[in-house]
């Protein structure tokens, strides 16, 4: 007999072994969908904060555009200052000019920015007095919790705002 | 037995299996950085916007302004981020001065200091009295006066200790005095010892150039011919062509040089000293010339910064000479010690030099500078007060908390290099803070 095991040192050994598989695969099991939801969530930011990017440093494309009509790229930025944060008064108007706040629709705004997802872009006039200058965002479709935003500070003809690009 | 004890060993086991592995394998867990990152984002955002909006000079020095901004922005009622602010590297706009001095001097500083304003910023220099044996906290923060003003001879020997702790926290020291006899704290603290003899007598007093941007005496010189030094006018008078009128005076080389305020616009000059205003109308920015009528007889050219209904700002112009005040025969010369220390302000003539006022850089920031006030308070002259401005300014502590940081565990700082220019160069740093209450 010496030299072999017994019984209870086999079910000993089998159920340590059992109990750690057992552990391991529940915690896997436990963290995969969160896992999984956290990576959509860092794409998601990062495409918003991408976009938000896009409007707010990026002049767009022709670099001058003004009118709709003229758009090749979509980015907000004053191309006569060349700076970061200095929104262009004219495209912002060629946008919303007061009464349609979102003049392209939110599908041409969708096709020039080639994002995936689903967004909205609010920009909000601060002083004088609050203003919404910008609202695009898609037709009332079933409600998707927003997973992210991302609000900026801008600036514009003396003035500044905020704009928020919500993604979902 | 042995069936009952492997079943124990096997519990045992079991539960020390499931401890190690809760310590060993921990619970899978994912965090991000992006609440770090979207903080930062936001502060950066919003100090490159006011700077887009040419605010930045103004908000960076005035709380109100600032806080009002962010209010603007992140309402406090709708967002857990709290924010702060804090400017390094320039003068503070409420500038405590520790004074050690007679209550004369006291009343005489605080009549001087004065309206002060740079880059059109209000600069307030505020006085306190203090003693010696511990300086005096002062100000609303209840804190060390930015800069400790010791006017009037004394032996600082018992008092080092002190003044070493008060220099430790980033603060100057500025002593005007003529020397009996000069300590070693003297050597030591301010850099400078006795010399042997006067030598011949001296021509006009004038405040060196420096050599670089990198000398200590570069900052209180620059603050000296580029501050705009205040002149306030009390006196109603008649002008021709003025709706509003009001006069007052200069007082340079102890002699007084009449302005006239025209409608708070156009400014009046009687540049010989003569009783008749014979240049103008000069606006901000005009040049002119005063003559000076005591003996070296020379002419100085002046700018003038600003005009306001009451008050005009006048800043000085290199190669600008003092009357003499630095030598007196019946005390000790004063000489630096080593070439480690500057001459800020000296008197010389045909190889004969006297000493006025010498700044020590290598443990802390001080600077002596001979008791200009030595025939009366009263004979102290607007140009010994912008020399004396010019030191206080470059002696004090630099750093200023705009806003009152939270007492949060982390927070995260965003940092700006403004730079501005107006009356004088300014360049500092700006740090906003950032970090969420919850």
């Amino acid at each position: 007999m010496k030299g072999q095991i017994s019984f209870v040192e086999f079910l000993v050994t089998t159920t340590v072994f059992i109990s750690f598989i057992g552990y391991f695969s529940f915690q896997l099991i436990n963290f995969y969908p969160l896992y999984l939801g956290e990576i959509r969530n860092e794409r998601i930011r990062s495409e918003a904060y991408q976009i938000s990017e896009i409007l707010v440093d990026d002049p767009g494309y022709p670099m001058n555009w003004n009118v709709v009509g003229g758009v090749q790229r979509l980015g907000l930025s004053d191309e006569t200052k060349n700076k970061t944060n200095v929104l262009s008064l004219n495209k912002i108007t060629a946008i919303g000019d007061g009464t349609n706040l979102c003049k392209p629709g939110y599908d041409t705004v969708k096709k020039w920015l080639g994002s995936a997802y689903d967004f909205s872009i609010v920009l909000t006039r601060k002083i004088p007095s609050e203003m919404i200058l910008i609202n695009c965002r898609p037709p009332p479709s079933p409600l998707k919790a927003i997973n992210t935003t991302v609000r900026r500070i801008v600036s514009f003809d003396s003035s500044y705002g905020e704009l928020i690009v919500q993604m979902w | 037995m042995k069936g009952i004890m492997n079943t124990i060993e096997l519990i045992f086991v079991l539960i020390a299996l499931f401890i190690a592995f809760g310590v060993l394998l921990p619970g899978f867990s994912y965090r991000g950085k992006w609440s770090t990152a979207y903080l930062l984002l936001m502060s950066r955002d919003m100090i490159t916007t006011v700077d887009r909006i040419n605010k930045l000079y103004d908000y960076s020095f005035s709380t109100s302004l600032l806080n009002s901004f962010i209010e603007n922005i992140t309402p406090a009622n709708k967002t857990n981020i709290l924010w702060w602010s804090e400017t390094e590297g320039t003068l503070k706009t409420d500038l405590y001065i520790g004074c050690n001095c007679t209550n004369e001097t006291f009343r005489n500083l605080t009549k001087w200091f004065e309206n002060l304003k740079i880059n059109s910023r209000p600069i307030n220099l505020i006085p306190c009295l203090t003693n010696l044996d511990e300086i005096n906290l002062c100000g609303p923060s209840n804190s060390y006066p930015d800069v400790l003003l010791i006017w009037g001879y004394k032996d600082l020997g018992s008092y080092e200790g002190t003044l070493k702790k008060y220099l430790s926290k980033e603060n100057g020291i500025i002593e005007v005095m003529d020397f009996d006899q000069v300590s070693s704290i003297q050597n030591t603290m301010f850099g400078i010892t006795a010399g042997t003899d006067w030598g011949a007598e001296v021509d006009n007093d004038t405040i060196l150039k420096p050599a670089s941007a990198s000398n200590i005496i570069y900052q209180p010189y620059k603050i000296f011919y580029h501050a705009p030094l205040p002149a306030e006018a009390t006196k109603n008078g008649v002008l021709v062509g003025c709706t509003k009128n009001i006069t007052g005076n200069l007082n340079i080389w102890h002699t007084n040089y009449t302005f006239s305020i025209c409608d708070g616009t156009k400014v009046f000059f009687d540049t010989d000293a003569n009783g008749t205003l014979d240049t103008g109308p000069l606006v901000k920015g005009s040049t002119f010339v005063l003559k000076k009528i005591i003996n070296p007889i020379g002419f100085y050219t002046f700018t003038l910064n600003y005009v306001e209904s009451d008050k005009i700002g006048v800043s000085f112009k290199p190669t600008y000479n003092f009357t003499d005040f630095c030598r007196v025969p019946t005390k000790k010369k004063i000489v630096p010690i080593d070439n480690n220390v500057e001459v800020f302000m000296q008197g010389s003539k045909a190889g004969s030099v006297a000493y006025c006022s010498i700044l020590n850089g290598t443990v802390a920031r001080t600077a002596w500078v001979a008791d200009f006030s030595r025939d009366g308070l009263d004979k102290v002259g607007d140009d010994h007060v912008q020399m004396l401005i010019s030191l206080i300014l470059w002696a004090s502590n630099k750093k200023s908390m705009s806003t009152t940081a939270p007492s949060t565990k982390t927070g995260f700082i965003s940092t700006y290099i403004n730079v501005f220019t107006d009356d004088m160069f300014e360049v500092y740093k700006l740090k906003l803070g950032s970090s969420y209450s919850y």
